[in-house]
């Protein structure tokens, strides 16, 4: 296993809908990642297809997918996450991620929570990812999971990624503005950073947001997406309200030390168990 | 009257915005709806020398530069003058350039419509007016290849307090999620002396019109009234007992949003076939 992997966030300003315009700037940002050496480089929640699609997430996945295709071509010696619409089966589509590495697409991870409040309706379009289906992905000995968005909002998605081995969690994210009243951040902001940091140090591992940035429909995603190491420290931020590239080194040692002197290794599974049983 | 002095007088329970981010946050948006969404160059705005369009002339301004800033006062018979002496600060203090801005006066428009069609009562007179308004603003929008920015804030455009394709009628409104107490804020953050940000709000369609003498309430209270009910979802009875205002003043303002629903959204069609405009047509609006 390598001693260090240099991790990139593409915080990207995906286009609602255009496909190809959004391939356009995944390669540019590949391109970019590449010069600076980065090894992993992951990419927003929906990010080939933009999040707030409403019916047109019904049309979209054939496109993304044939996407996925010219992105392979970029990614010798790298490993690229990113988000589209995939349809698992005919008609049934899912809200995920797709992991292509040294040119080959390995693998998918589906949103396992979807958010139906506010002005979330994922659950008309989307079916939650199947929890067995969840695993992790090996690069330069590095294993890497993800979860998107809500699912950082729940202790298990993350947990479980964690649990299967993952040294590095990826919440990918769109995240929206909401609630721009007093000073410094917004609620909203706050939240997320205490989510990240809290998942980061719960499960001794590195945890990435990779958020979206910029206007979509009726939204403005805020950025400000961040790499946090397994002992709570944020080692790199994002700008907020701009598209950003965020890069930072990420290190067995910190992971080794965090996990020494954590309770880590204990896992109750008499808790979990009794969990599954309540409502 | 300083910043925190106004804030005090609230009671605390409207929290304040945070003026720089939400400033730079509309101006950012607006740059993007008008210039790439839309494809269009310009915005227009309409100012009264009031505190809604003096804020959103600037944000314009900042968004698409003084030169792409199009300002039109349009006075009538009841337009106060200090109120069009305030609009030509707003033009000076923005540097708007010679070219971009005009007085047009609206009264020989509006009394030709009332020599076609008959005598109008005040009220009648008053929407006649401000859609002549929103007629030039659009006139003027095709030919410099804008759009028609609107100056509604939250608190009209949630008690309905404005006419139908009037100055309702525009493309886009950017302060419209702000309460008429946060754009008031941010006229101060923006620099507009007392006289503008605290202007009594009055939309000026007969003589001695005031918002705060219409509705019966001042904006402040309605404000916090409004935020409890719609952002908090307290109980009209909550609300009351926190404000210590009369509950039928507090129903009376949720009634006035209830029974202004259909000014706020697009004429319904009726179901026909299979998916039809409306509750079928779950499209976003950027649909490239």
């Amino acid at each position: 296993m390598k001693e260090k992997i240099r991790v990139g966030i593409a915080q990207i300003h995906s286009i609602l809908g255009n496909v190809e315009k959004n391939l356009e700037k995944h390669l540019e940002f590949i391109r970019m990642a590449r010069e600076k050496n980065v090894e992993l480089l992951v990419f927003p929640e929906l990010s080939l297809t933009g999040y707030l699609l409403k019916d047109i997430a019904y049309e979209i996945s054939d496109e993304a997918t044939i996407a996925l295709e010219k992105i392979r071509d970029l990614t010798e010696s790298m490993c690229v996450v990113v988000g589209l619409v995939r349809e698992k089966r005919y008609g049934i589509y899912e809200n995920s991620v797709a992991y292509i590495c040294n040119r080959e697409i390995v693998g998918y991870y589906s949103k396992l929570y979807l958010p139906n409040y506010g002005l979330f309706e994922e659950s008309r379009y989307f079916k939650e990812g199947d929890v067995e289906d969840v695993k992790v992905f090996k690069w330069d000995g590095w294993k890497i999971g993800s979860i998107i968005c809500e699912d950082a909002w729940h202790p298990e998605p993350a947990e479980l990624v964690s649990r299967l081995g993952a040294d590095v969690v990826v919440v990918h994210s769109a995240s929206p503005i909401r609630g721009l009243y007093n000073r410094g951040d917004t609620v909203l902001e706050r939240i997320w950073e205490s989510i990240i940091v809290t998942r980061a140090v719960e499960n001794s591992s590195y945890v990435i947001f990779a958020n979206s940035v910029g206007p979509e429909d009726e939204e403005f995603f805020w950025g400000g997406s961040m790499i946090v190491a397994p002992d709570g420290e944020i080692l790199a931020r994002g700008k907020k309200m701009e598209e950003d590239l965020v890069v930072a080194d990420l290190d067995i040692f910190l992971l080794r030390s965090a996990r020494r002197f954590s309770s880590y290794k204990i896992h109750r599974k008499d808790i979990h168990d009794l969990l599954s049983l309540l409502g | 009257m300083t910043y925190s002095h106004y804030w005090d007088e609230l009671m605390g329970v409207l929290p304040p915005i945070n003026t720089e981010r939400v400033a730079d946050y509309i101006v950012k948006r607006l740059r993007w709806y008008v210039t790439v969404y839309a494809g269009k160059k310009s915005g227009i705005v309409g100012v009264s020398g009031g505190v809604d369009s003096a804020v959103t002339a600037v944000l314009t301004a900042r968004a698409l530069g003084p030169e792409n800033t199009f300002l039109y006062i349009l006075p009538s018979y009841s337009t106060p003058e200090e109120d069009i002496e305030d609009a030509r600060f707003v033009i000076e203090f923005l540097k708007i350039p010679d070219e971009n801005w005009e007085m047009i006066d609206v009264d020989p428009i509006v009394e030709a419509l009332e020599n076609q069609l008959g005598g109008m009562t005040k009220v009648e007179r008053g929407n006649a007016t401000a859609r002549v308004r929103m007629i030039i603003l659009h006139q003027r929008a095709y030919r410099h290849n804008g759009l028609v920015i609107g100056t509604g804030d939250k608190s009209e455009l949630l008690i309905g307090y404005f006419t139908k394709y009037g100055d309702g009628g525009v493309d886009v409104m950017p302060i419209g999620g702000l309460y008429k107490t946060h754009v008031r804020q941010m006229a101060k953050y923006l620099g507009f002396p007392d006289r503008i940000a605290y202007k009594p709000s009055s939309p000026r369609l007969w003589p001695g019109q005031t918002a705060e003498g219409e509705l019966g309430i001042s904006y402040e209270i309605l404000d916090q009234v409004l935020y409890l009910r719609f952002e908090k979802m307290l109980k009209e009875e909550q609300i009351s007992e926190i404000l210590g205002l009369k509950l039928d003043t507090v129903k009376m303002i949720i009634k006035r949003v209830k029974t202004t629903q259909h000014k706020r959204l697009p004429p319904e069609v009726f179901h026909i076939g299979m998916r039809d405009l409306g509750s079928d047509w779950r499209y976003p609006r950027e649909w490239f």
